[in-house]
């Protein structure tokens, strides 16, 4: 994807995104869910987990307080496209958890990424969709608007 | 020293027998790709089946030749041209963040888990070109680690493949190290033509403490 919008927002975006360190506060909305107690790692809890909400991301921290630079450029991607309201489990708190999300992903490392209760990827894939504009396409399916759409707009109207 | 090198390049003893020493192939150019040379980096297009080690090299990526571990860097005359000075500055402190980080922890050393990590992807994926590093020095383990790594990996097996595609073969070919000691590994698996685009090994997001860090 390589129109104007994509190239020019993902630029603009990335540029604020080059891992500066960031409180991650600010924001509203994504509640660390408490992922449950005994059999937290089982994969019916994590089939019902990663569809309960439709942006899923399990990572080693917060999103107010991240504890990992990969799992903090998730935070910052999803903040940037304005996605507040989303379940971030923190792995760090549940062993269980944490081994359990990666057999259920077959995927070996955290942060983790789902949409609508798919597995989209790690940080990479998540930084690649944000710079070639297909995470603001994947969240338009979601009916969630990116804020860099709204961003490209008011700079058009300049 | 890179630098001063570098200024000095027009110093003609240097230069010259620099350009006696060394049977040097012209590149023919319209774009210069900013990515230093990896010590192990190699380009299948351009076999430079004989560079020895020992050999200086030319910083001018285009200019196909090795970087030998511990190696000095200077211009040929013929890249001086093409190397603007801010490239140059670029390409040095691009170099520069890359030896610090590289090897086991900085230490220059390359493991067994590198090692071993290196070979089965080049086995499982036979890649054109394979640029690897170990971040561990970067994050909250020990020095010594091989726990965090990055891998650039440049394959016409991952033509047609989705991203998340090429990642998982990636994994598959490393089960072993990430089912061990392997705990972060960041991943660029491009297609030659991606390459060719951005031939560049992506830096890490500064670590932020991990599990280790405590909470206030």
């Amino acid at each position: 994807m390589s129109g104007s919008l994509g190239r020019a927002a993902a630029a603009a975006a990335t540029a604020l995104l080059r891992w500066g360190r960031s409180a991650g506060g600010g924001l509203r909305g994504p509640g660390v869910r408490a992922a449950g107690s005994g059999g937290s790692g089982s994969s019916e809890h994590l089939d019902a987990l990663v569809k309960k909400d439709k942006v899923v991301v399990f990572l080693k921290g917060t999103p107010e307080q991240p504890q990992c630079g990969f799992s903090n450029a998730v935070v910052q991607i999803l903040r940037l496209h304005g996605v507040r309201d989303y379940a971030a489990y923190n792995v760090l708190d549940d062993p269980q958890l944490r081994q359990g999300i990666k057999d259920y992903s077959n995927w070996p490392t955290i942060p983790q990424v789902y949409l609508n209760g798919e597995f989209v990827g790690g940080c990479d894939i998540l930084l690649q969709m944000h710079q070639n504009g297909d995470l603001v396409e994947e969240l338009k399916k979601l009916g969630i608007r990116s804020a860099l759409l709204d961003e490209t707009k008011d700079q058009d109207s300049k | 020293s890179l630098l001063r090198d570098a200024k000095s390049s027009k110093d003609t003893t240097k230069v010259a027998e620099h350009a006696r020493t060394h049977d040097l192939k012209r590149q023919a150019e319209t774009t210069v790709p900013v990515s230093p040379h990896l010590p192990g980096l190699s380009r299948s297009e351009d076999s430079i089946s004989q560079s020895a080690s020992g050999r200086e090299i030319c910083i001018r990526p285009a200019c196909q030749e090795f970087r030998p571990r511990g190696g000095t860097a200077v211009t040929k005359p013929e890249c001086e041209p093409m190397l603007s000075g801010q490239l140059v500055v670029r390409l040095f402190s691009m170099a520069s963040r890359v030896c610090m980080s590289r090897g086991s922890a900085g230490s220059g050393v390359i493991g067994p888990v590198e090692a071993a990590i290196r070979t089965k992807l080049e086995q499982a994926l036979n890649p054109e070109v394979l640029e690897l590093r170990n971040e561990s020095g970067g994050h909250a383990v020990p020095p010594g680690s091989e726990t965090h790594f990055r891998v650039a990996v440049v394959s016409s097996r991952f033509e047609g493949l989705s991203p998340l595609q090429r990642h998982r073969l990636v994994h598959a070919a490393l089960s072993e190290e990430l089912a061990g000691p392997v705990h972060a590994l960041a991943i660029q698996a491009r297609t030659p033509a991606q390459w060719r685009e951005n031939p560049q090994l992506d830096t890490s997001p500064p670590c932020l403490g991990g599990s280790k860090k405590s909470r206030t």
